[in-house]
């Protein structure tokens, strides 16, 4: 990585004094307990040092506790956090003002919500560095456009009178990151900088970070629940669980070889091809789920009802197969379509265009009887298990519902087939009378896989059913997930933006890229050798965790020697840059370049 | 179609639908208009001419489409009473309700605006319970009945204040203010509660999002946190139950211009509606709800101000 020619510098660290030093802090709320417990470390000036966690880890509160920004009613009750020879646990308000900012800059996680919205980015910006005493327009206006230009704002200029509902996610982070950066701060806590980001965009962020901060000798503390993010751009790496400090030391030394088995399981939690299960595929009776050529428009009417609507093409004519006992993967980022598709399936979605046919049956052309008896073999796992339980009911009311429309079952069983089904998942049966909030993330999730689990489906749609849980019990419930189809032989259709899951459990991949398929073929193929310059965009931007023969951890990206090339005669139909080369301005479709493996072209200018 | 547009279109149909309404009503009520002007008569012939004059033999339709096309030019017709028009008249007293209200709403979200945000800012601390509980007690208490005491405390015992009447502030500036004190404090007393709680709770919201973290990271004051970052976001949603509580008020302070005598709109449609002046009573509620949908349209024009994201 580009921070390993820094290890070497660390050695300067023993002569050094540490810029931030922290000593048996501990932080606690009232009722609660303690959130942070006789947690110290140090920090040297212009390193960068990662702090790794789960949720309920602490590392949010620590960084708050720097900052002296804890939620109410948190405090710190004891230690010490020397910043520069101050400590900062005991300052006056007053006095914290001054460190804020101009020692010590933050950037926090929702790109949504952490820049005032009624407020114009130049307002946001100047505000900061009117505290600092430098006020007149002429002498800041060049230092802001040349940080804007620093992060890759196309048109610095333009930006400062914009508000931030005008820029995306990716940018309203990197304008964050400049303006946390303008006030010249000898420290920079991110936390959690880049988790709501799509993986592309997430890796343009975390360079750029890594990037500027070592360019101005600023210190970075990254915090993330994300151990390839923290591994690849700090030199220095801290774990955390539970509010205590599990592990220290050099990032290589700990993710090559960890010491804790705390830190073993967290990165053998990470999910890899070597986890991934072989198992026979019954080549019978035809495919499971055929797509033909789907489209899906939305409209927005107008409010006028002679104006034409609004369209939204969410998918773009889509044709894939999904075979029995199959997971066949769906990747790509948001705004792809791949949560549509998925939904289109289950005829969850009105107006489609094209041919959906699943068992052999047309599913929009189906009558509401039939289609509710076609309905049961497709069942769905929603993505935020929060949501997708009805929190007023209990869990065996929520896992049976689903059988008051089959028949010949009576109420008398639907108390055992959930309890059967719950013990599928390995809960016991004393969940069947609890509620959703009794339950953690994971077991609701459990839930979710029990509730389409006792309908015996043929196929199940889970549209990102580990993204929002912890690595650890990500983990398991993906080994759950290849247990069951192991057991009862059904197929999944497997929705995610994370390519380390998908390559640990797809048969199939199909990456998909602005409502149509880009490329798709068996998992192998796909992750060995990627032909469409959008897939391996894709795979450039996830650090690549591997377990080695000795039992050592190697961490990488995937890097592309040769540029890829398109099938004779054609043009892949997107280009890094953005720019379609267009082609002869054929309409793209899907050629064949191995055997099962697809990628998506335009004819070539030489071909025509 | 920008939103703008788009809003003032809509104010139309409904100013439509609600003339409808007003019109239906009033022909639904029990009892002849033209047997009420001709009195105890019981002159057949008579009825029958005041019936003609007035366009009640006509078809429904028909007469409702001359009322609107009237209104529509500005003639909201006489008082069957009194015999004047209507339209100067209902603007005269309109005139003195917005008057009252106008300046008791200022006063209510000038007050419990900064208490609501700083009730956020400082949750769950004595303030913050005080402030609950003062809004919980004004809240229970009746307009009416907080008028009734002011008028027993100040104007009967203490003897400070004028009881009952009105004065214009034209024609004498400090009596014309005195007599104003009671009316506007019983309306702000009414009026507090509700806009210190939604301006806390919407406060409360806007103080837990990461920018408001995010300011006090770069080191701004409290002040300027609450100023700038806190206090325009959470005014959104206050702006809007403002204004319904302005278009509410502008039509219905009926019951305080009752308590305290004042010859505001309330009053005349009250007054109306006791002497049967259907004319009268159909020109006042569709004024009040004009009014109401214009206030509402005004408060949505102005949500852009506070929100960017709003596009009109």
């Amino acid at each position: 990585m580009n921070r390993a020619a820094m290890q070497k510098t660390n050695l300067r660290h023993q002569s050094d004094k540490p810029l931030l030093q922290i000593a048996d802090l501990g932080v606690s709320f009232p009722g609660v307990g303690e959130v942070v417990r006789d947690l110290g470390l140090a920090l040297y000036p212009g390193e960068a040092f990662g702090i790794v966690g789960e949720s309920g880890s602490g590392k949010s509160m620590l960084a708050r506790a720097v900052m002296q920004l804890l939620p109410k009613p948190g405090k710190i009750t004891s230690g010490r956090i020397l910043f520069k020879g101050t400590d900062l646990a005991n300052l006056k308000p007053g006095d914290m003002r001054r460190v804020r900012g101009s020692g010590i800059g933050m950037v926090f996680q929702e790109p949504m919500t952490s820049l005032n919205p009624s407020m114009t980015i130049g307002a946001q910006i100047t505000e900061g560095l009117r505290t600092q005493g430098e006020c007149s327009r002429q002498a800041l206006a060049p230092r802001i456009h040349a940080m804007l230009e620093r992060v890759r704002i196309a048109d610095p200029e333009g930006c400062l009178k914009k508000y931030p509902h005008e820029f995306s996610g990716g940018m309203r982070q990197r304008i964050l990151l400049a303006s946390v950066l303008l006030m010249q701060p000898d420290l920079l806590i991110a936390d959690e900088p880049t988790t709501a980001l799509d993986a592309v965009i997430q890796k343009e962020v975390l360079e750029i970070m890594s990037e500027v901060t070592r360019d101005l000798g600023v210190a970075l503390m990254l915090i993330s629940h994300d151990l390839g993010a923290v591994g690849a751009y700090t030199e220095r790496l801290m774990v955390m669980r539970k509010g205590e400090l599990v592990e220290e030391g050099a990032t290589s030394d700990i993710l090559l070889r960890p010491q804790h088995p705390y830190t073993v399981a967290l990165i053998e939690a990470l999910p890899s091809r070597e986890k991934s299960w072989r198992r026979d595929i019954p080549a019978a009776s035809g495919p499971l789920v055929e797509v033909e050529n789907l489209r899906v428009v939305f409209e927005r009417k107008s409010f006028l009802p002679w104006a034409k609507p609004t369209c939204t093409e969410a998918l773009k004519g889509v044709s894939l197969t999904v075979g029995r006992s199959e997971t066949v993967a769906v990747v790509g980022e948001s705004g792809s379509g791949k949560t549509t598709l998925g939904r289109a399936i289950l005829r969850l979605i009105d107006h489609v265009e094209g041919d959906i046919r699943v068992a052999g049956e047309d599913v929009y052309a189906l009558s509401a009887e039939r289609l509710l008896a076609l309905r049961r073999q497709m069942q769905i796992v929603f993505q935020d298990p929060y949501s997708s339980l009805d929190p007023r009911r209990r869990i065996g009311e929520i896992v049976s519902e689903g059988l008051r429309h089959v028949p010949d079952v009576t109420r008398a069983e639907y108390r055992d087939r959930a309890r059967q089904a719950l013990a599928e998942v390995d809960l016991s049966a004393e969940y069947l009378g609890r509620f959703p909030h009794q339950l953690s993330g994971g077991q609701r999730q459990r839930v979710c896989i029990a509730r389409a689990l006792i309908m015996k489906p043929k196929l199940i749609v889970a549209d990102e059913p580990v993204s929002a849980l912890d690595i650890t019990v990500q983990a398991k419930i993906l080994e759950l997930m290849k247990r069951l189809q192991v057991d009862h032989g059904f197929a999944y259709l497997f929705i995610s933006h994370d390519l380390g899951v998908v390559e640990q459990i797809a048969d199939r991949v199909i990456v998909m890229q602005a409502g149509r398929i880009v490329e798709h073929g068996a998992r192998d193929m796909i992750f060995d050798q990627p032909r469409h310059p959008y897939t391996r965009l894709l795979l450039k931007a996830v650090p690549d965790l591997h377990r080695s023969a000795d039992a050592s951890y190697r961490i990488g990206t995937r890097a592309y020697s040769q540029p890829t090339a398109a099938p004779d005669g054609m043009v892949f139909d997107w280009a890094e840059d953005g720019n379609d080369s267009g082609g002869a301005g054929g309409a793209a479709r899907l050629i064949e370049v191995a055997d099962g493996h697809f990628v998506s072209c335009r004819p070539g200018l030489a071909a025509s | 179609m920008t939103y703008a547009v788009k809003r003032i279109f809509m104010a139309g149909p409904t100013l439509l639908v609600v003339a409808i309404i007003v019109f239906t009503l009033m022909r639904l009520i029990p009892g002849d208009p033209a047997q009420l002007l001709v009195g105890d008569l019981d002159d057949a012939g008579a009825i029958e001419r005041v019936r003609r004059e007035m366009g009640l033999d006509r078809p429904l339709p028909v007469q409702f489409g001359i009322w609107l096309s009237n209104i529509l030019q500005g003639d909201f017709g006489r008082s069957a009473h009194s015999g004047e028009e209507i339209l100067p008249t209902l603007l005269y007293r309109f005139a003195i309700t917005a008057k009252f209200t106008g300046i008791a709403l200022l006063l209510a979200s000038l007050i419990s605006v900064p208490i609501g945000v700083v009730a956020a800012w400082r949750a769950k601390t004595s303030f913050d319970y005080a402030a609950r509980l003062t809004a919980i007690i004004l809240v229970s208490m009746p307009t009416f009945w907080v008028g009734l005491i002011l008028i027993l405390v100040f104007g009967i015992q203490a003897h400070l204040l004028p009881v009952v009447g009105y004065v214009s502030l034209s024609d004498d500036l400090y009596k014309g203010l005195l007599y104003m004190i009671m009316p506007v404090t019983a309306l702000v007393v009414g009026e507090l509660a509700s806009i210190i709680r939604m301006s806390r709770s919407s406060a409360l919201e806007v103080l837990q999002l990461e920018y408001v973290a995010h300011a006090r990271a770069k080191g701004l004051s409290e002040r300027r946190v609450l100023l700038r970052h806190v206090l325009p976001n959470a005014l959104a949603p206050t702006l809007t139950l403002i204004g319904i509580t302005l278009g509410n008020s502008l039509g219905g302070a009926a019951v305080t211009e009752t308590v305290f005598s004042i010859p505001g709109l309330g009053r005349y449609l009250v007054d109306a509606i006791y002497a049967r002046d259907y004319q009268v009573v159909q020109a006042c509620l569709l004024f009040v709800s004009f009014i109401f949908i214009t206030v509402n349209l005004l408060v949505d024009l102005c949500y852009p101000l506070l929100d960017p994201r709003v596009k009109l």
